[in-house]
């Protein structure tokens, strides 16, 4: 069936494989894609190199916004961090004006399903509360970091009246378990 | 009168209670009250004119816009009686997949009859102004038409207006190679309402718009030189991290301000 050209500038954009096939034999390409003739012209004039940069900007974009509200889950992450987001955000595009916190939750469901890392609770239950409608969560968590050092806490997640989300935590004095080192 | 403002971040939102006097206006990204209550954005739109900014309601999608994304739209604009409402020139969702991040079209007649349905059917859905933001992108896609053309179009099919992001259309210059004040005057002066402005970064040989810097001496010259050339309602700050001392905004909103005035 005949797509239009944002379809397939989306199908390229968010697909590495069908995006190194165009560019290595556009012709073939975009009959597969059965485009008309004027988006057709579109793509058969559209640079590589900036293409590319399009599409990894989007992961990018994604990557950067992940990172603000799991930046302990990266960081525990280390150098794999980047790398292992692009793998997992390829094959997942989360969808809505709550996308982002979708894709916070889905790339700690995918650390934990693919074994690839450890998550940071907190950090989870926080955009997973943020996602929800609920008014109230309380959670007993081993690995709420201070000054880098793991400690045990109780986390209290809240929701304001206006929907705002709210968190106060209490933990132990003394951590345990490994200090994170940059 | 220009007016002065920021894009309303929730960071700001204590600096912003206390009614700085720089701050003359506001802009509202819809989005970012889809799941608030009424009551908070009547209090967030309340003592100055707003504005009501738009991310996702991808323009440039074929068929009519998501119905969900427009009524939470909607609801906003509603709530906060804006003055207009403001979308990107660019799609952001195709049939298949949600991108999440603006991305260009190409000037072609058939993206223009889309994009201007689109953006007639908005415009009389929230029974207000609409005004069309420029982007950035990496990528550059031909057309039938340079861009002020399609702009120009755009703007006389449609009976909407511009949005100019200062910074978007330096970030593309420099990036693409081309200059600022030819394209800038190739559009309908008429037609320009408001300015988006806020720092550009640079790295890797290459010009990005990543919202959290403070604004560079050579956007404050591009700013003049657009309220030189058009009548300009408005200009908004559109900080979204990194956010400075709220002394440090408000300097940027006087130097604005003075760049308006022709200080």
């Amino acid at each position: 069936m005949a797509i239009d050209l944002t379809t397939a500038l989306g199908r390229l954009l968010t697909d590495p494989a069908l995006r190194s096939e165009f560019f290595q034999n556009r012709a073939a390409t975009l009959e597969t894609l059965d485009l008309d003739p004027a988006a057709a012209g579109v793509l058969q004039q559209i640079d590589e190199t900036t293409f590319e940069r399009q599409a990894q900007g989007l992961i990018d974009k994604r990557f950067h916004e992940v990172m603000k509200m799991l930046p302990m889950t990266l960081r525990l992450l280390g150098e794999d961090a980047s790398r292992t987001f692009q793998e997992y955000a390829g094959a997942f595009w989360p969808d809505g004006h709550r996308r982002h916190l979708i894709d916070a939750v889905e790339f700690c469901r995918y650390l934990r399903d693919q074994k690839r890392g450890p998550v940071c609770r907190p950090e989870q239950n926080t955009v997973e509360f943020r996602l929800s409608q609920r008014r109230f969560r309380i959670h007993l968590v081993t690995d709420y970091y201070v000054h880098d050092k793991r400690r045990l806490a109780i986390q209290v997640l809240t929701r304001s009246n206006d929907g705002v989300p709210g968190q106060n935590v209490w933990y132990l004095r003394f951590s345990y378990g490994r200090s994170i080192r940059n | 009168m220009t007016l002065v403002g920021l894009g309303y971040r929730t960071p700001l939102a204590k600096w912003v209670g206390t009614a700085p006097p720089e701050i003359e206006c506001l802009e509202l990204t819809a989005e970012h009250f889809f799941d608030q209550s009424d009551e908070a954005i009547l209090a967030v739109a309340a003592d100055r004119p707003v504005f009501v900014h738009g991310l996702g309601l991808s323009l440039a999608t074929p068929g009519p816009l998501d119905p969900e994304t427009l009524r939470s739209f909607q609801r906003v604009v509603d709530l906060s009686n804006p003055k207009w409402i403001s979308e990107h020139l660019a799609f952001t969702r195709t049939a298949e997949v949600d991108l999440g991040h603006l991305t260009p079209v190409p000037p072609t007649r058939e993206m223009l009859n889309r994009i201007s349905d689109n953006a007639i059917a908005l415009s009389e859905a929230c029974n207000r102004p609409l005004i069309l933001e420029n982007i950035t992108s990496h990528v550059m896609m031909a057309g039938e038409m340079d861009e002020p053309s399609f702009l120009n179009q755009l703007c006389s099919n449609a009976g909407c207006g511009l949005l100019v992001d200062v910074t978007n259309l330096y970030i593309n210059s420099k990036n693409h190679g081309f200059d600022p004040l030819e394209w800038l005057h190739q559009l309908n002066p008429q037609t320009i309402v408001q300015l988006h402005i806020v720092g550009y970064s640079y790295r890797d040989g290459r010009w990005h718009d990543s919202h959290h810097e403070p604004i560079q001496k050579d956007l404050f010259e591009l700013c003049q030189a657009v309220v030189d050339y058009a009548p300009v309602k408005a200009i908004i700050i559109e900080r979204d991290g990194n956010f400075p001392d709220p002394q440090q905004l408000a300097s940027e909103l006087r130097k604005i301000k003075a760049v308006c005035n022709g200080d």
